[in-house]
């Protein structure tokens, strides 16, 4: 009997060690995602949100540059406002700061002007006209002339301390370079939502088609299953051979019909929607067959017609499936970027044009880094612009949702 | 149950941070006998056009067959820079403009540091030269106008000035005239241009001299719109007055980052040079290779030293 019982408990501690081995393996695997994830989070936003602002969200990516020359006639001298890292030129009334611009370049931008500053009104050479340098404008180049009638030139790569020390020396600004704004995603946000739109206009109305096709009209037969076959593996294929397929089909077609010349935001759109349709068939699908029978008898022992019952009460009580569909479909385009590169291009612009080369906000990411000095701040700036909006669309996913289902339990 | 789950944690953030410090704890020992790993630029780049013919292997120019086994190619500067910092028995060759913040070791040539003045004083011999062509038949006349007007201003200190401010060595002596003095030449430059479209383009490694002028010219010229589309120097002479200089994206003004080829002679006055470029060759920091000489790099490239310790 004691032998019987010493066999029992072994077992069950051998057992029980088995279990917490389990255990452990099963809370290091799940930890250590769970890690990576907030790791790359914080590594984003630490590195992107310094940058981020609604400037960047608005303003243009191409710089306004203008080309300046002032003549300073007075004989006052500024006081320096003593601003941390910043060079201060007290003959024309204003700080300098070394900082970098979006593509990564050092540059020279103007950290406090002095209200009496002759900088405030600067002369455009071309019209004449009088210009207000706002502070955060970047200076490239300045030549000015001595008194002696020499001239003396700096360049923003010499840094802020020399500019104001070559300021320092003379009066008359022959000529300067002042470059304000740029690096704004606004054109590249535009063309996101342009693409959006067309997209779903494209892809929504074929989606639902198919999967109306498919659920109420097609026979279970090999013809179906093919089909439905084809849809699995168009969902698996790698986004890239899209973008190949928009390459060579979609754009030498709209080079002809809207002489857009390489890639549009057009040949885009039908790229986007040929990704998106196997998405949009199934999950609209799926919701298609939640529809009890009942719903279709009833409507049809009316005296409904086929279409009738289709659009007055299948594709009502559907709504929510194409709804999440639709989302799916919007974070799908937001995050999509290998086929964009060839059905779009990578050049980045201030207006979304439809018959123009473009990028979305992925694409610009990957068109920061391309270039031969990668701005990672700006980058993951832009990520956290992605981020946050394909977080704002799952909410809502599961908001809509819910909304709709209880509208279903309350009509029922 | 809880008691679990935290310990667990613990033992997990424990084994992360452990490997982290074993990964950061890399033995900083440069191992001579390992072989070399070569990198190259791809075969559109004017750098490596420039890299090869000035070390008198032309051969690689164009052929990656003739070059030393497992060569690797990195697409663009950044892709180079980033290749070799991450392999210490890597070597490559950059533009010196890229040099200074790379953080890697640029390799003294023929025993003369790869300087700035160095290359001005003709002392430094790995350079090439930046070359721009424009068009010679035009659509319209303004942007004839325009374009002749763009390459007086090539020639102006305001456009050195510049040239120079985005690392393109030239030599300023201070006769140069200045936009002012001349513009009074050019009086489509007085007119509203902002309708008129200028096409900018060929090599990428000038495409940051070519916007910033580009940028200058357009407010000193009446507004009008420049627009870039940088494809490599072989795109240069195609796109302006060969082939292409019909098709859609043919260009107005494009550059080089090398010499025009016997087959992309461009007409009389429609090209010429307008700055030097330096080229380096770069290893590793941790790497104790200081000097190299044509020679060597030759026989680094065509794999006859395959190893470090090789390399004398």
């Amino acid at each position: 009997m004691q032998v019987a019982n010493n066999n029992l408990f072994k077992r069950l501690k051998k057992r029980k060690m088995k279990d917490s081995i389990l255990n452990s393996i099963t809370w290091i695997v799940s930890s250590f995602g769970f890690i990576v994830l907030i790791t790359l989070f914080i590594f984003i936003f630490a590195k992107g949100s310094k940058t981020l602002s609604f400037d960047l969200l608005f303003s243009n990516y191409s710089k306004t540059t203008y080309s300046l020359e002032k003549t300073h006639n007075s004989l006052q001298l500024f006081t320096n406002p003593k601003l941390e890292n910043t060079y201060f030129s007290n003959i024309w009334g204003i700080s300098l700061q070394d900082d970098k611009d979006a593509e990564g370049l050092d540059v020279v931008t103007i950290a406090y002007i002095d209200e009496n500053s002759p900088f405030n009104q600067l002369i455009e050479k071309n019209s004449g006209a009088t210009i207000k340098i706002k502070v955060g404008s970047q200076i490239s180049k300045i030549v000015l002339m001595k008194e002696d009638g020499k001239t003396i030139y700096t360049i923003a790569k010499k840094g802020a301390s020399e500019m104001v020390e070559c300021l320092n020396q003379a009066k008359i600004i022959s000529d300067m370079i002042i470059t304000t704004g740029g690096g704004g995603i606004r054109g590249s946000l535009l063309t996101t939502i342009y693409l959006i739109i067309i997209t779903l206009i494209i892809a929504i109305p074929l989606g639902v088609g198919g999967a109306i096709y498919l659920n109420e009209y097609a026979k279970d037969n090999k013809f179906t299953t093919l089909i439905r076959t084809m849809i699995d593996m168009t969902s698996g294929i790698p986004s890239i051979i899209f973008g190949l397929v928009g390459a060579i089909i979609f754009i030498p077609i709209f080079n002809k019909v809207i002489h857009s010349s390489g890639g549009s935001i057009i040949s885009g759109a039908f790229t986007m929607s040929i990704i998106l349709l196997p998405i949009i068939i199934k999950t609209t699908e799926e919701a298609l067959k939640a529809i009890p029978q009942d719903y279709r008898n009833a409507s049809l022992a009316l005296g409904a017609s086929k279409i009738q019952t289709i659009f007055k009460v299948i594709l009502p009580s559907a709504l929510n499936g194409i709804l999440t569909a639709t989302l799916l479909s919007i974070g799908r385009i937001i995050g999509e970027s290998a086929a964009l590169i060839y059905a779009i291009g990578t050049a980045i612009k201030d207006k979304a044009i439809l018959n123009e080369k473009s990028t979305t906000l992925a694409v610009h990411i990957w068109t920061l880094l391309e270039g031969d000095n990668p701005n990672y701040e700006h980058a993951c700036a832009i990520a956290i612009v992605i981020l946050l909006t394909v977080l704002l669309l799952s909410i809502s996913i599961k908001i809509v949702s819910k909304c709709f289902n209880k509208e279903k339990n309350n009509a029922v | 149950m809880k008691k679990n789950l935290k310990s667990v944690l613990c033992i997990v953030f424990l084994a992360v941070s452990l490997f982290g410090i074993v990964g950061c704890k890399d033995d900083e020992k440069f191992d001579s006998s390992a072989k070399i790993q070569l990198y190259t630029r791809d075969k559109t780049s004017g750098t490596r056009d420039g890299f090869f013919t000035n070390i008198h292997f032309t051969d690689a120019v164009s052929d990656n067959s003739v070059l030393g086994s497992g060569i690797l190619e990195a697409k663009n500067n950044g892709a180079m820079v980033e290749s070799v910092k991450n392999d210490e028995y890597g070597i490559g060759y950059i533009s010196l403009s890229s040099l200074k913040d790379s953080g890697l070791k640029g390799l003294i040539y023929e025993g003369v540091a790869p300087t700035e003045e160095n290359v001005l004083n003709g002392s430094y011999k790995l350079t090439r030269n930046f070359n721009y062509i424009v068009r010679n038949e035009f659509a319209t006349e303004k942007e004839q106008k325009i374009v002749e007007a763009f390459l007086a201003f090539l020639k102006t200190s305001d456009a050195l000035i510049t040239i120079q401010s985005k690392d393109g060595i030239v030599d300023i002596t201070g006769d140069e005239p200045s936009w002012d003095s001349i513009k009074d030449n050019y009086p489509i430059c007085l007119e509203d241009n902002s309708n008129i479209t200028i096409k900018f383009g060929g090599s990428t490694s000038v495409e940051k001299i070519a916007n910033e002028l580009s940028r200058e010219f357009s407010t000193k010229c009446g507004n009008f719109v420049a627009e870039h589309n940088h494809t490599g120097s072989g795109d240069a002479y195609k796109f302006t007055q060969g082939e292409g200089k019909d098709s859609a994206t043919f260009l107005h003004i494009a550059f080089a980052s090398r010499e025009f080829k016997t087959t992309e002679q461009g007409a009389e006055g429609t090209y010429g040079k307008i700055c030097v470029d330096a080229i380096v060759a770069v290893v590793n920091e941790i790497n104790p290779l200081d000097r190299v000489t044509a020679d060597m790099l030759k026989k680094i490239y065509d794999g006859t030293y395959s190893k470090w310790e090789e390399v004398k």
